[in-house]
């Protein structure tokens, strides 16, 4: 530095303009960083209102000395709390619900399954697993069709392809597969714009009662064709007179056709003369359930009359008399009740 | 047995004038001061507003804080109740 410069540099020292200066230029620096610092929370502001969507602030609306008055990023912070909290109050419900509803699907006697939108499987309860799956294999996220019909194309009678195209719930009944026979049935679930995002499939293995019904109705109709070839005949008539059934023999021997029977009554075909001992016999069995050996005299449709001897008993249900079965061949005038 | 039921004590707020974010700004800080008694059910608080971005903006974020809203239109300005959320 030159000696001139020098000598300058004491004497503003000395007059206390050198200092001005530097304060000048620290105070443009203050007023620069404080400007900045108003940016910064303004922008963060803005950010802050736009993740609670709502309009950024405008500066004709809220001026700097207001904006830290009115302290907006305290009241979303204290806001945020609140919707923190809210949320971990929701949780704790979902997880609450989310466990009830493991119980509830592993307690359940019947197989659930859960599908998206595009058939994969995305959920399924232990009695699913028993009743369809492989053990040890990881089936979720594959197509139902392979899982469950062994198919790469879903079977034209798919449960989960009826739900989607009708959109609403159905049930299903004995659908087979591999042998066994299941009641299923299905529901969609609905996103808010309507749209199905899962199926959710129930199946109840009915194989057994099947094969039962069948085998009720094989043992029926074995019956039915003993009943309707004996010579006997054979009638079930109901604690109010009407009869529940009678065979081939039965309405021959009274000349009736099988369309008529339905609107007769045990009183249309006994002997007027016979309807005291026949229909005291009938209110004790009834009452008693002691059946036995009765004669009677039975009136055909033409006015015929036909002695009568049988056998007559009556099944109860809940204590109640259901029916008396009667069995019925000819007698001799002899050995009748006239 | 049910606990009796009291009725909260209505509070309520003129924003009309107002337009978004202030008002939204107006309605979260009453809401933090009065949480409590919001929770509680001691209080409703009402707000009266003839802005309609403010009949979403409120009725949203108060439902994410866990609270109940209904929006009703009174003549030319909406009345916004926020209440006890519904558990």
């Amino acid at each position: 530095m030159k000696l001139g410069e020098r000598l300058r540099g004491v004497v503003d020292n000395l007059s206390g303009a050198g200092e001005i200066q530097r304060l000048v230029a620290e105070n443009d620096l203050l007023r620069e960083r404080e400007r900045l610092a108003y940016v910064y929370v303004r922008s963060k502001v803005n950010q802050l209102l736009r993740v609670m969507g709502t309009l950024p602030l405008r500066a004709e609306e809220l001026n700097d000395s207001t904006l830290l008055e009115l302290d907006p990023i305290g009241i979303i912070a204290d806001a945020f709390a609140q919707v923190l909290d809210h949320l971990n109050d929701t949780n704790d419900k979902l997880k609450l619900a989310n466990d009830e509803i493991q119980a509830i699907l592993t307690a359940a006697n019947v197989g659930i399954l859960v599908l998206d939108a595009e058939m994969k499987v995305q959920a399924f309860n232990p009695k699913l697993r028993e009743m369809f799956l492989p053990a040890g294999i990881d089936v979720i996220g594959s197509a139902c069709s392979e899982v469950l019909c062994g198919q790469d194309i879903p079977p034209a009678d798919c449960t989960f392809a009826k739900v989607m195209a009708s959109k609403i719930g159905l049930q299903r009944q004995e659908w087979a597969l591999k042998g066994c026979h299941y009641d299923v049935a299905a529901a969609p679930i609905k996103n808010r714009f309507g749209e199905i995002t899962h199926a959710v499939l129930v199946y109840n293995e009915v194989t057994d009662r099947k094969r039962m019904m069948e085998s009720l109705q094989e043992s029926e109709e074995m019956f039915r064709t003993l009943l309707e070839n004996s010579r006997d005949m054979v009638q079930g008539v109901t604690p109010d007179g009407t009869f529940l059934y009678v065979n081939r023999a039965w309405r021959q021997a009274l000349g009736y056709g099988e369309d008529e029977i339905d609107r007769l009554t045990i009183h249309d075909i006994i002997h007027p003369d016979c309807r005291e001992h026949c229909l005291g016999f009938f209110q004790a069995l009834l009452s008693t359930g002691k059946g036995g050996e009765i004669e009677a005299v039975f009136v055909s449709r033409d006015g015929t009359t036909l002695p009568v001897k049988g056998n007559v008993s009556c099944n109860f249900r809940d204590g109640k008399p259901l029916v008396t079965c009667g069995i019925f061949h000819r007698a001799d005038v002899g050995q009748s009740c006239l | 047995m049910d606990k009796e039921q009291k009725t909260p004590q209505i509070i309520e707020f003129d924003i009309r004038g107002q337009l978004c974010p202030a008002t939204l700004l107006i309605a979260l800080k009453e809401l933090n001061r009065c949480k409590e008694q919001l929770h509680n059910g001691e209080i409703q608080l009402v707000f009266k507003t003839d802005n309609r971005d403010a009949t979403i903006t409120i009725p949203d974020a108060a439902e994410n804080m866990g609270y109940g809203v209904e929006v009703r239109r009174v003549d030319n300005y909406y009345l916004l109740v926020v209440e006890q959320g519904h558990s």
